[in-house]
């Protein structure tokens, strides 16, 4: 089992698992960051995820998937600016009837276009390609994991060092933190809160959509109906766990799909109780957020 | 402004539930000829035959559903001058299989066509009623109540002996493992409920059966996704499997996660045996690098049986208050012959495979179930630990 754990091949895949829960978690890092819950990340992603694979499909390039993947989380997301920054609703509630409308609209768009309903495996997407470079990816260990891996892959590191640059060195984060804070002193100083968080959804919808393209475009190249399976939510429950900073929340995404992984493969080499752990990531997520919150806690005695 | 947006925002969300229904393909319509005012249950004696099957899970799915549907449409095309309703009622929202059935009842249909476990205590309830005593009920899949179909005077129950296709596949896949050298096979189910316990139960005795007679020592993985539908957790099981265990083909029961297998299959250059309808047949033309990983598919053949119920009713010689339990014998569990199977499989394989499906078909070879009400779940796991490369 030790050596399952510290496997090349586990470390890869549990990089794979996690690819998705690191979309999400950054989605809602940036939300959340901005002062504003977005719990649709979960159906933007599966929006996202039947939109890019279709159009991947039909144009035969994965560019253009992953345009179309991206600007269909950004709608998604803008649907919950409309409602909460226009229209003045409950975010969380918003969210919760966007998540039903894309559970519907996922399946309804993949009916409108190839007319089934369980998954376009008919259909399969023009794939986002994976990088490997020769040399590097024989290190052992570390090999596959750093150097044989989903093109989205590097796109994860780089957004990582992106949200870190934006948050920490640019105006436009500054102020997404500022209105996170404190919406009534950001104001005070001419920053308009709505336009700051619009934005930080617009960067939400971003993530969720390359989150739903890694499902549909790279890991598999198809969509099918509930494959998002729970991995937004995850993904909220790992920037939960990150405090809001990026690094912190890469590595719970990290640690979340490892668990995830675990849960899978070691069906193959442990002989324990498949049902044991299949509920491992949802004990590991409690167990983060019991720690989460003691570690809340102190702070504030403190205080 | 702010008006016109809580407008738009208010029409959004209709949709919102509007598109559910649509993707649920829920159709309330029905028809409502000769409906009593009185009793709220319509009149079914106006000599026109109407038949219902309510769908509780999704369309799509290339095995169970998609087969049970193929068989009402091709009865529907057969015979014209029936009514054939068919209500996919999505398997998101358990909540409306009840209150759907209630409705279909008191509606104008002869026959009413359910299936799967999740059905049987709506219908145990429904059928209870005095109302209804003129419909007549199909449950598939399982038996009204395990042991008591006779209690229940307006419902035929069908079983299918999924754990012969089970040990068809385990045959097969072990068979295919020797020619290839492989070390292991495996089966992954959806998740662990009575009917892939019966799938799995009979693939470890085709793999044990091969074993013995062979003097081979074939190991045989066992695992589960969890659900039907979480694909990517599918694909990565069976990658697991082909990658790192010494698996060349293995048997995937998990409807739409199980087509994530099939992707494992392909991309690795392995081979996988499908379930429940022809799943080559699928991908033939869309998508033949797929196609051409999937050696056969075991088939429960549910289209052939509700299409046959039909008929049955029609000719008034269906039976009620019993259980039917259809298997290789009567065509209805069997797999595919194709262009594949007999390209990826060797004369003598196929040759030995037709022979021990003739043999469950006469009865000469019988094959232990998997189903709870027969085997403990303790003599489940001592099956599946006997040949689990894990325990050795």
């Amino acid at each position: 089992m030790i050596g399952f754990v510290f496997s090349e091949e586990f470390l890869q895949r549990s990089v794979v698992f996690a690819l998705p829960i690191l979309f999400a978690a950054f989605a809602a890092l940036i939300s959340n960051r901005a002062g504003i819950v977005n719990i649709n990340i979960e159906g933007s992603m599966s929006v996202a995820a039947v939109c890019g694979t279709l159009a991947g499909h039909f144009s035969g390039s994965w560019i253009l998937g992953l345009i179309v993947a991206m600007l269909v989380g950004v709608g998604m997301s803008m649907l919950l600016a409309g409602a909460a920054l226009v229209l003045r609703t409950d975010s969380f509630l918003s969210g919760i009837a966007l998540n039903t409308l894309a559970t519907g609209l996922s399946v309804y768009i993949l009916y409108a276009v190839l007319g089934v309903k369980g998954d376009s495996s008919s259909a399969p997407t023009a794939a986002i390609p994976n990088i490997s470079i020769p040399i590097l990816r024989d290190i052992p260990v570390i090999g596959k994991l750093l150097f044989d891996q989903s093109l989205l892959f590097y796109v994860a590191i780089l957004c990582t060092v992106f949200l870190v640059f934006l948050l920490n060195r640019t105006k436009l984060g500054t102020e997404i933190r500022a209105v996170g804070h404190n919406p009534a002193a950001a104001e005070s100083v001419g920053i308009n809160p709505r336009v700051v968080k619009t934005k930080a959804l617009i960067l939400c919808g971003v993530f969720s959509g390359l989150g739903g393209a890694f499902l549909s475009m790279s890991y598999l190249m198809y969509f099918s109906a509930g494959m998002v399976a729970g991995r937004g939510f995850i993904g909220i429950a790992a920037e939960a766990m990150g405090v809001g900073n990026p690094v912190l929340t890469a590595l719970f995404s990290f640690l979340f799909g490892a668990v995830t992984y675990f849960s899978v493969g070691a069906q193959t080499v442990l002989s324990f109780p498949y049902q044991i752990l299949n509920t491992l990531p949802y004990i590991m997520t409690l167990i983060a957020l019991i720690i989460y919150a003691v570690i809340q806690k102190n702070k504030q005695s403190k205080k | 402004m702010k008006k016109l947006l809580s407008v738009i925002f208010a029409i959004l969300m209709m949709t919102s539930i509007l598109f559910s229904a649509v993707s649920c393909g829920e159709n309330p319509a029905g028809p409502n000829a000769g409906q009593s005012q009185t009793s709220g249950v319509a009149d079914i004696h106006d000599g026109k035959f109407r038949v219902a099957l309510l769908i509780n899970g999704d369309l799509g799915d290339m095995s169970f559903w998609d087969s049970a549907n193929e068989g009402m449409l091709r009865f529907q095309k057969d015979h014209p001058e029936a009514d054939v309703k068919i209500v996919e009622m999505g398997s998101s929202d358990p909540t409306v299989y009840e209150s759907t059935l209630a409705k279909t009842a008191a509606e104008a249909y002869d026959l009413i066509i359910v299936g799967t476990t999740d059905m049987r205590e709506p219908l145990q309830r429904l059928v209870k009623k005095e109302k209804y005593a003129d419909r007549r009920f199909v449950i598939f899949d399982t038996e009204i109540k395990d042991g008591k179909a006779a209690d229940y005077k307006t419902v035929h129950s069908i079983m299918f002996n999924q754990n012969e296709g089970g040990y068809l596949a385990g045959v097969l896949a072990s068979l295919m493992s020797l020619d290839a050298g492989s070390a292991n096979t495996a089966f992954i189910g959806g998740a662990p409920n009575d009917i892939i316990n019966d799938f799995a139960s009979g693939f470890m005795q085709g793999v044990r059966a091969v074993n013995a007679e062979r003097s081979a020592s074939i190991g045989a993985f066992h695992s589960f996704i969890g659900d039907f539908s979480d694909s990517p957790k599918g694909k990565s099981l069976a990658e697991t499997y082909y990658s790192g265990n010494d698996v060349s083909v293995l048997f995937a029961a998990a409807s739409q996660a199980g087509i994530g297998c099939v992707e494992a299959a392909t991309l690795t250059g392995h081979t996988i045996i499908g379930v429940d309808s022809d799943q080559y047949a699928f991908y033939k033309d869309s998508n033949p690098a797929k196609a051409a990983a999937i050696v056969t598919s075991i088939e429960k053949r549910v289209g052939d049986t509700l299409y046959e119920v039909c008929e049955k009713f029609m000719a008034d010689t269906l039976t009620y208050g019993d259980l039917e339990v259809l298997g290789i014998k009567d065509g209805k569990i069997g797999y595919v012959d194709n262009d594949n199977f007999k390209a990826l499989v060797s004369e003598a394989n196929r040759a030995y495979l037709a022979d021990v499906a003739a043999k469950i078909a006469s009865g000469e070879l019988k094959i232990e179930s998997g189903l709870k009400r027969y085997t403990t779940s303790a003599e489940l796991t001592a099956l599946y630990d006997s040949l689990d490369p894990t325990k050795k």
